[in-house]
């Protein structure tokens, strides 16, 4: 019996991939909640640009398919609102569903952890001059910021395209992976003109992407990843739409306390805070038309913040 | 112990636990990963470990079967990929999962932490929660059952380390 087991071809070592990744680990520090104690308004920003790139990341196609590239990026361009909704599966358990939201100055992003492990529920919501902040926990914060973040869809999306795009991360990221692309005509499905895109990966079975475009629009509709393993991952997609405005208001379980905060009554991180947001707000207020920053203007913005509050 | 002298010391005793008992390597690459994740977490938390090789494997097998009655809700069938299939050893290696997969999982888990980690009686009753009576005598039924759904496949003659 031991014979037989000594001859079986496990490795005695883990592989130098796997022990790697829990080195690293092993050297980590405790994980805090994500805001808590300090604010990190920047991970709202992060969630909508992670999310959103997420979505666009699997548009984009090889380098022999650059037209198309360029019909998303013109698509991006025009967009004016956005509700994108999002749900996957893992094998090991951990699945969950995220929403981004986002019309006028009015945005939110909401995460809910449906699985057994994985990060925390999450729902950062923003209207003009207040952020709600909530990470799964027993309270919310909602943050008066005295002031407004000109937040726009599509000077996010555009941001987005053109960033992508400039630094051709993704096309070498196709090229790498040695990623496939297949563009079908289109087809009218319920009244709607829709094609059909397919990413595959040749050198792992089973890895898949679908994604249902709108012909006339070229705005994604809807897509499904499904991943070598099992994981799974379905977005759909409404641009310029008149999506339900509730959608937009944070929910969170009955029993979540709402804990209010003035920026400017908060001491040293509310002071770090005022500025990252000040900051932000420039960079998406002093942008031109051609996707340029204007000519930096964030003291004076800041003085006039001030004088506000 | 810290988390880092920790995988430095176990991580290859975690693998080779988990490897043995799920068939694709990469669910035993994220099982392993799930497992020394959950240990730092605990270590972090300042839980004093006196034997951290047993409570690791412990973890582990409780993860392992997590991963495994996923797998069964999912009505998943572990395939080989071509290239497994072409060499002898994994021929066997995958004749010896099949028949690990047939037992019950107490033996399964018995023989693996005997044959591939390498424990004693004592040590494979304190990671399964038994006494070393118990364990001793479920080693037995695991081997027995182990030697008659392999009979015609492999040569199971030898019997020395039956009774350490």
């Amino acid at each position: 019996m031991k014979n037989l087991f000594d001859k079986q071809p496990i490795s005695d070592e883990a592989p130098r991939g796997l022990r790697n990744k829990v080195e690293y680990a092993s050297r980590q520090q405790p994980r805090r909640a994500w805001f808590a104690p300090r604010y990190r308004w920047a991970a709202a920003g992060t969630a909508v640009a992670a999310a959103a790139v997420a979505g666009v990341m699997f548009l984009v196609p090889s380098s022999a398919e650059a037209k198309t590239w360029d019909m998303v990026q013109d698509a991006y361009g025009k967009v004016r609102g956005m509700l994108i909704q999002m749900r996957f599966d893992d094998p090991n358990g951990a699945s969950g569903e995220m929403l981004i939201a986002g019309k006028g100055n009015d945005w939110r992003v909401s995460f809910k952890n449906t699985g057994d492990h994985g990060p925390d529920n999450m729902d950062i919501s923003y209207s003009p001059g207040e952020l709600t902040l909530w990470d799964g926990g027993d309270t919310a914060q909602v943050i008066s910021l005295g002031m407004n973040i000109p937040f726009q869809p599509e000077q996010v999306m555009q941001g987005m395209a053109e960033q992508l795009t400039a630094s051709k991360i993704f096309e070498q990221h196709a090229d790498e992976m040695g990623q496939r692309v297949r563009v079908e005509q289109p087809v009218v499905v319920d009244g709607r003109r829709v094609y059909n895109v397919y990413i595959t990966d040749p050198n792992k079975a089973g890895n898949q992407v679908h994604v249902v475009v709108d012909a006339e629009t070229d705005l994604p509709i809807s897509m499904k990843m499904q991943g070598e393993r099992g994981e799974s991952m379905h977005m759909s997609f409404e641009f310029n739409g008149e999506f339900d405005r509730s959608l937009l208001q944070p929910v969170l379980p009955s029993g979540v306390k709402f804990k209010h905060t003035d920026i400017k009554s908060m001491g040293g991180e509310g002071k770090d805070m005022f500025r990252g947001l000040e900051e932000f707000g420039n960079a998406m207020e002093h942008t031109h038309d051609d996707g340029k920053p204007q000519e930096d203007k964030s003291e004076v913005r800041i003085e006039r913040a001030v004088k506000l509050g | 112990m810290n988390p880092t002298e920790l995988q430095r010391l176990y991580l290859d005793d975690v693998w080779r636990y988990v490897s043995s008992r799920l068939d694709r390597p990469e669910d035993a690459e994220d099982v392993t990963m799930e497992v020394m994740a959950a240990a730092f977490t605990r270590l972090r938390d300042d839980t004093v470990v006196a034997e951290p090789r047993l409570w690791l494997l412990t973890i582990a097998k409780n993860k392992v079967a997590d991963a495994l009655r996923r797998r069964y809700r999912r009505r998943e069938t572990p395939l080989m990929d071509s290239e497994q299939a072409r060499g002898t050893d994994h021929l066997r290696r995958f004749a010896v999962n099949s028949i690990l997969d047939k037992l019950p999982d107490d033996q399964s888990q018995a023989l693996v932490l005997k044959y591939v980690n390498g424990l004693s009686t004592d040590e494979v009753g304190s990671v399964l929660k038994r006494s070393p009576e118990a364990a001793n005598s479920l080693l037995q039924r695991a081997r027995q059952s182990f030697r008659e759904l392999g009979a015609g496949t492999f040569d199971l003659t030898d019997r020395e380390d039956e009774d350490q």
